[in-house]
């Protein structure tokens, strides 16, 4: 099948993979380019050919598909964001790397709005990267040192907090465990971390 | 198929048509000109501030968008695919419900009936996606409203 170049970022042609929503042409859609890196595609403007790109790690791609991360929070989580203004050929492509929090809300999904599966291609594309990721990745637990723990809930009686994840930074939920009564909560790892500390969890983590 | 059958499209198609640069497949039978009334859906957008009423445009293909300069971006089609030069619509709202909560939250979600004599079609298969070769000098934009 003929591949089609979506973008070019920083002579990084990227392809289309699969569509996950169209009217008459790409709204949302993965690509991937030559190094088997994933991207996120959103059509913010047509007629400005305005685009918002992300570099999306599989496990976080799969959270949004499968509904449990809500479409926004998954463009929070990439690690590498793009705002692109399409050009004809894709090489003169206008491309700005920005941060999450320089986009404009008017420029990304709702807050809170789930993706929702409405065809049986999309179905079969989220198996196949399931498969794909558990192939490539097994969950590890990560347990939040007791120093953070500490620093961010003094006046709270935890006792221990922990993430299940493949990979650093792709937690979407901790546990968080209280001293008291032996009660247990799931957090959203948001709630725990700011956007920096996020970025450097490895350092209040260690592995069992 | 002969000129005269082309020319029952609007002109992006039906020069493509005539150029031989894409085909309806005359063994393809799920294109219907034959079929019963449906109730179909569609998003459309607007800037912010911008109340222009439901018109012809907005139910232009992927190709009269880009020949228009409505639509700047990948094609996810090859000129040469038929489903690149149709009007998409959906037969239920629900496949509609990611387009909604994308940016920008200035688009509109309209409904409408569609009839044969709009148009011919053919139902993709996997959700409820309709291409609609919409006949030329037919305005849908009577029949739907914003909803």
């Amino acid at each position: 099948m003929r591949k089609i170049k979506c973008f070019c970022i920083n002579s990084n042609d990227l392809y289309m993979e699969h569509l996950l929503v169209y009217m008459d042409y790409p709204i949302l859609y993965t690509c991937t380019d030559n190094s088997d890196n994933r991207y996120l595609a959103m059509c913010v403007d047509p007629y400005e050919g305005y685009y918002i790109l992300a570099k999306i790690d599989t496990s976080v791609l799969v959270e949004m598909l499968c509904g449990t991360l809500p479409m926004k929070d998954a463009f929070s989580k990439c690690k590498e964001l793009y705002r692109v203004y399409y050009e004809e050929p894709v090489c003169d492509n206008k491309v700005q790397k920005v941060n999450f929090c320089d986009i404009e809300d008017d420029d990304l999904p709702e807050s809170d709005a789930m993706f929702v599966v409405t065809n049986s291609e999309t179905k079969e594309f989220i198996a196949k990267l399931k498969t794909e990721y558990e192939t490539a990745y097994t969950p590890i637990q990560y347990h939040l040192s007791w120093d953070f723990i500490a620093d961010k809930f003094n006046n709270l009686d935890v006792s221990s907090i922990s993430l299940t994840c493949a990979e650093f930074r792709t937690a979407h939920h901790a546990y968080v465990f209280f001293k008291s009564g032996n009660r247990r909560s799931e957090r959203s790892v948001l709630d725990i971390f700011d956007c920096d500390e996020y970025t450097e969890m490895e350092e209040v983590c260690y592995v069992t | 198929m002969d000129e005269d059958f082309y020319k029952r499209f609007p002109c992006t198609l039906c020069s493509a048509l005539i150029e031989g640069i894409v085909k309806f497949n005359p063994d393809d039978l799920s294109i219907k000109d034959k079929y019963d009334d449906f109730t179909a859906f569609r998003v459309i957008h607007r800037q912010p501030e911008d109340d222009t009423p439901i018109n012809q445009k907005d139910f232009h293909s992927q190709a009269e968008q880009i020949e228009y300069g409505t639509y700047r971006g990948p094609k996810t089609m090859n000129i040469n695919d038929i489903g690149t030069y149709s009007c998409s619509v959906f037969t239920d709202a629900k496949d509609l419900v990611n387009i909604m909560h994308l940016p920008r939250k200035t688009k509109k979600m309209i409904q409408g009936l569609i009839s044969d004599t709009d148009g011919l079609i053919q139902a993709s298969g996997t959700d409820s996606h309709v291409h609609v070769w919409i006949y030329s000098g037919i305005d849908l934009s009577s029949k739907f409203e914003v909803i």
